[in-house]
């Protein structure tokens, strides 16, 4: 079997590239896939904590490549679903640790096990990115409606582009706000897109239930009813190849409807 | 007469009366906004910036993509203007350099020279 090694980079930190590989790898499994997950934020790793595998770590991708363990030893299942397994970053040594090279062979031995490995990449453009980026064939690359992320989003596509192994790349748009979009305060998704040439795989809109998610360690695809978890769900099954819908973007009640509310309320007080 | 009265006030004073006053505040205050007398509230609502960061995103991402900074391109601005300079005789301080990008997404070297006479 070869698996798809999709790596999930942005260039800014902090956009949502460590929620999303994990709420992608495990809506992909959910769906049947066997998937693998790989952390290569050495140093800095938390792909274990959005998982909830935090305390399961024995062996780390440096243990594997420093042939202080077996890949299989290395890889640790998932709490509910046996199809999903992490491979977790060290986190007391740095970018340094890992080359290029060494990461295309871990990728290339886990592509003929699973159908997916989704490779966290760190922010930035430095050694970790490379890293992240040397085994993958193909690219999400996340960002935020603002301007900055748009911009550190346009390098990384600038490089990967560089890259022949990569064949293909899209667009996670990540934390959008309906209602500030309709107020014309944040670019919309049409706004990102046209600036970046991108095609889209997801729009996640901004939902405070994946801080909830990670207080417990659960990917909130995992939890019923949440927007971004249906967000991600779609996200799963158009990279499975399926035609999903773009979520419709329409911001919660106006003002109107808070009068209609205070109606509600003041005839059953 | 007087029941009536006890019945208003009492009408008055009753918790779906205080709601309804609530509710009337917002018509006035949602109104004084749509008759502008109140356009500042509005403006803090929506200062339509997402416009502002557009073409400021635009403009940083064509140096950007370009790996000209506006340093290079005044550089060059000034270079220009000496070459020309000795064919034609040209407006020193009009002479424009731009970045522009269109329609295919390719970024080009816009300049608009005015010539003042030729020599």
């Amino acid at each position: 079997m070869t698996g798809r090694v999709i790596v999930i980079t942005s260039g800014k930190g902090g956009v949502g590239k460590t929620t999303s590989c994990a709420n992608i790898g495990t809506a992909l499994a959910k769906n049947g896939a066997k998937v693998a997950l790989i952390d290569t934020d050495i140093g800095l790793r938390n792909l274990d904590l959005l998982m909830g595998l935090e305390n399961r770590i024995v062996y780390t991708i440096i243990d594997v490549i420093e042939e202080r363990c077996k890949l299989n030893q290395a890889l640790v299942k998932d709490k509910k679903n046996p199809n999903l397994v992490l491979l977790a970053a060290a986190q007391t040594r740095d970018k340094t640790a890992l080359t290029a090279e060494q990461m295309q062979d871990i990728c290339n031995r886990l592509k003929e096990e699973f159908d997916f490995v989704l490779v966290d990449s760190p922010a930035g453009i430095e050694q970790g990115f490379q890293n992240a980026i040397a085994g993958a064939d193909e690219a999400v690359v996340v960002t935020t409606p603002e301007m900055s992320a748009v911009r550190d989003a346009d390098r990384i596509i600038g490089l990967l582009e560089a890259k022949e192994e990569i064949k293909g790349y899209k667009l996670l748009l990540n934390r959008v706000r309906p209602a500030m979009i309709k107020a014309n305060d944040m670019m919309s998704v049409e706004d990102v897109t046209d600036i970046l040439s991108v095609k889209l795989i997801g729009i996640i809109p901004e939902d405070e239930d994946i801080i909830v998610s990670t207080n417990k360690g659960e990917p909130i695809v995992n939890m019923d009813n949440t927007k971004a978890g249906i967000a991600y769900s779609n996200v799963a099954r158009r990279i499975l190849g399926e035609d999903v819908p773009f979520i419709s973007l329409e911001p919660p009640t106006g003002w109107l409807d808070k009068i209609k509310n205070l109606f509600l309320v003041g005839a059953n007080s | 007469m007087k029941l009536l009265d006890k019945k208003i006030n009492e009408v008055l004073n009753s918790k779906f009366n205080q709601r309804l006053n609530e509710i009337v505040g917002e018509i006035v205050s949602r109104l004084g906004n749509v008759l502008g007398t109140e356009n500042i509230t509005v403006k803090k609502t929506s200062l339509n910036s997402k416009d502002d960061a557009r073409s400021r995103l635009k403009l940083v991402l064509m140096h950007d993509r370009s790996k000209l900074d506006p340093g290079t391109l005044g550089k060059m601005r000034d270079e220009l203007v000496d070459v020309i300079s000795r064919y034609v005789e040209i407006d020193r301080e009009a002479l424009d350099l731009n970045l522009d990008e269109n329609e295919s997404n390719t970024i080009a070297l816009v300049a608009n020279i005015p010539i003042i006479r030729n020599k």
